[in-house]
């Protein structure tokens, strides 16, 4: 039985093994190291944004604005950049995250809007933003230091992947052992009480939207990199697949619940089933399908197994 | 039950006061911002306020409209429901892909069946996991995401070329007593909701559903089954959405509903109804859709490019979200 109940709490890891395994035999190609190292680039962009969303959530929030901000993001650099240099373009489009988050987060936690609408029209308002500045076209962005940045590699390792082992320490470490981190959880586990503890909910409420906005900044300075062009049509995509892989690694939807190895968890299992339907020559539709009806299923899986706890501890 | 003194104090009120009792000026702001946008518009082009524009405008909006008075009851339900771009989406193209097989009356039955099925699935699911707001909005862009996949493979990501017989015709540029037959439809749809939301027990369940539905469930109310049939109504009015949609433009796109979510959103929301539940009506939302295709009109006619027009539509939407928060802290205050 605790054999069963241990397996049980690992669920998730157990299907990632399992993952890899169906992957290696179903394809010959999977398990060999370029592949490999190309899947966690793949992963990295993604990878960043989720770190981020797992405190929005944590948080008990949702941000649907990452795709948007991260292709406006990249378009705001590129066009300042002439101007500006490229070391102070990085660095304002990263103050642009800053003020992006800071806005959407004032909304949400000092006018009382539901993060989901909020969230949802400035999507809406960034990818028109990213749209109209753009004139609907990608633009070129050529540089030595960004596709260094993006394309180079230290120690024989890309650097999108470092950046992202860089950042899923310093997640972890600040949710797992910091006062900060520890107040993330209160907030979404019970507001009312956290407030009364002292813990000021606004601020909390604000800094996880910079932070996933920030995220989403970086996530388009490197993607515009990698491309050596930013689009205003990229990131359509990204909060499904950065909320799916949160939730899937196991942080609850309803806050207080979760932690930064899960999230990366459900990010490689989303990888590797995106890598291995690619090396199966599936269609990206059907992709689509797979992601939304794997999204149903553990949702629902979430909230089923919490109403089930529910009604244990009422009896 | 009232007493004397409460009559006493009825009598003594003046007339201003009784205009406010019976005049809820949640519903003032809407219909005010409607009147101020029709002014600018024909302050700005003579051919505004010409019955050919007018026209145009409501058949424009007849689509949008029928997605938002069916959500009015979703939402009224305290749930949500961001399936309706994917079942959009899907809706014109399965009419159009199936009209050689089965004619355009067999197609439009088979839609509607495969739209209730939509609708008790998402109902269902949520009925199953016990799930609240947060998670009606999570599931539904689950199932939203599969049907918009659907929709993508159902036709190889290509745009589908209906057949024109007259039915299939008569829905986006027909018309019954010279009054186009989008405009004819919504208007139908618009008054039995508002007949089954005012007058049945169906539509007061469904407000109490919304309002407490711990108070509702105790008073014997099948919650889940009235939230499930409001999830189906919305799914069926958008499918018939989905044929005025093929019908106007004279093609299915499997991307016909992109984007839609966030107007019906938008309508319901600038129309006043709380997404907290429990409250709003049809009339409401109506305003609500008639700003919006006003507002695209207003748009057209001071030449904001499309890209401006998704910006103005999203800052439009928070500002009527904020001044819906206002109405209901006073409602409190008053309270």
């Amino acid at each position: 039985m605790t054999i069963v109940k241990k397996l049980y709490s690992q669920k998730v890891l157990i299907i990632l093994i399992g993952m890899v395994i169906f992957a290696s035999i179903s394809s010959p190609n999977f398990l060999n190291l370029q592949n490999l190292t190309f899947l966690v680039t793949q992963l990295s962009i993604f990878g960043i944004m989720a770190l981020a969303m797992t405190y929005v959530v944590l948080n008990k929030e949702f941000d649907l604005s990452i795709g948007a901000v991260m292709a406006f993001s990249g378009i705001f650099m590129v066009k300042i950049m002439p101007h500006t240099g490229m070391i102070l373009a990085i660095v304002l489009t990263l103050v642009l995250g800053v003020v992006i988050g800071f806005i959407t987060g004032f909304l949400i936690a000092y006018l009382g809007l539901n993060s989901f609408v909020v969230t949802l029209c400035a999507m809406f308002f960034y990818n028109g933003l990213a749209l109209s500045v753009s004139d609907g076209r990608p633009a070129s962005a050529l540089d030595p230091v960004l596709t260094y940045i993006s394309s180079g590699t230290f120690l024989g390792i890309p650097n999108p992947i470092i950046v992202l082992i860089i950042l899923t320490a310093g997640a972890d470490y600040i949710l797992r052992k910091t006062k900060f981190g520890r107040n993330i959880y209160a907030v979404g586990g019970d507001e009312q009480v956290a407030r009364l503890t002292g813990i000021s909910v606004k601020f909390y409420k604000i800094i996880v939207f910079v932070i996933s906005s920030v995220a989403a900044s970086l996530g388009g300075i490197l993607l515009t990199g990698m491309l050596n062009s930013a689009s205003p049509f990229v990131g359509s995509d990204a909060a499904l697949t950065v909320i799916s892989a949160v939730v899937i690694g196991g942080t609850s939807l309803a806050g207080g619940e979760g932690s930064i190895p899960k999230t990366i968890m459900g990010l490689f299992i989303l990888g590797i089933l995106d890598n291995l339907l690619g090396l199966l020559n599936v269609h990206s539709f059907y992709q689509t399908f797979i992601l939304g009806a794997l999204l149903v299923f553990v949702i629902g899986w979430d909230f089923y197994a919490r109403s089930k706890k529910q009604v244990l501890a009422a009896h | 039950m009232e007493t004397v003194e409460t009559v006493a104090e009825k009598r003594n009120e003046t007339f201003l006061q009784r205009v406010r009792t019976k005049v809820d000026l949640g519903d003032v702001g809407p219909i005010l911002g409607l009147i101020i946008l029709i002014i600018i518009g024909s302050f700005l082009s003579p051919v505004f306020l010409t019955k050919g524009n007018l026209f145009n405008i409501l058949t424009q909006i007849s689509v949008l409209g029928l997605g938002a008075i069916g959500m009015t009851y979703v939402v009224i339900g305290r749930f949500f429901d961001l399936s309706v771009a994917g079942m959009l989406s899907l809706a014109a193209v399965l009419i159009v892909g199936l009209q050689p097989y089965v004619g355009t009356i067999g197609a439009i039955f088979a839609v509607i069946l495969v739209a209730l099925a939509v609708g008790l699935l998402n109902g269902t699911i949520l009925q199953f996991i016990k799930g609240d707001f947060g998670a009606s909005i999570m599931i539904t862009f689950g199932t939203g995401t599969i049907l918009a996949s659907l929709a993508l493979l159902y036709t190889g990501g290509f745009t589908l070329k209906p057949e024109l017989d007259p039915v299939f015709s008569w829905f986006g540029n027909g018309s019954l007593f010279s009054i186009p037959a989008p405009i004819i439809l919504l208007i139908f749809f618009s008054i039995i909701l508002h007949v089954v939301l005012k007058y049945t027990t169906f539509g007061r369940a469904i407000y109490l559903t919304g309002a407490n539905h711990e108070a509702a469930r105790l008073s014997g109310i099948p919650i889940h089954r009235i939230r499930t049939i409001t999830f189906m109504i919305v799914a069926v009015l958008v499918s018939i959405g989905g044929l005025i949609n093929s019908s106007q433009t004279l093609n299915a796109s499997p991307v016909a509903g992109v984007g839609f979510e966030l107007d019906v959103i938008a309508a319901v929301a600038i129309g006043g109804t709380s997404l907290q539940g429990g409250a709003g009506n049809i009339t409401r939302t109506l305003i609500g859709v008639l700003i919006i295709g006003v507002l695209n009109n207003v748009f057209v006619l001071i030449g904001l490019s499309n890209y401006d027009q998704m910006m103005a539509k999203g800052l439009i939407i928070i500002a009527a979200l904020l001044l819906d928060r206002r109405n209901e802290s006073n409602l409190i205050r008053k309270g």
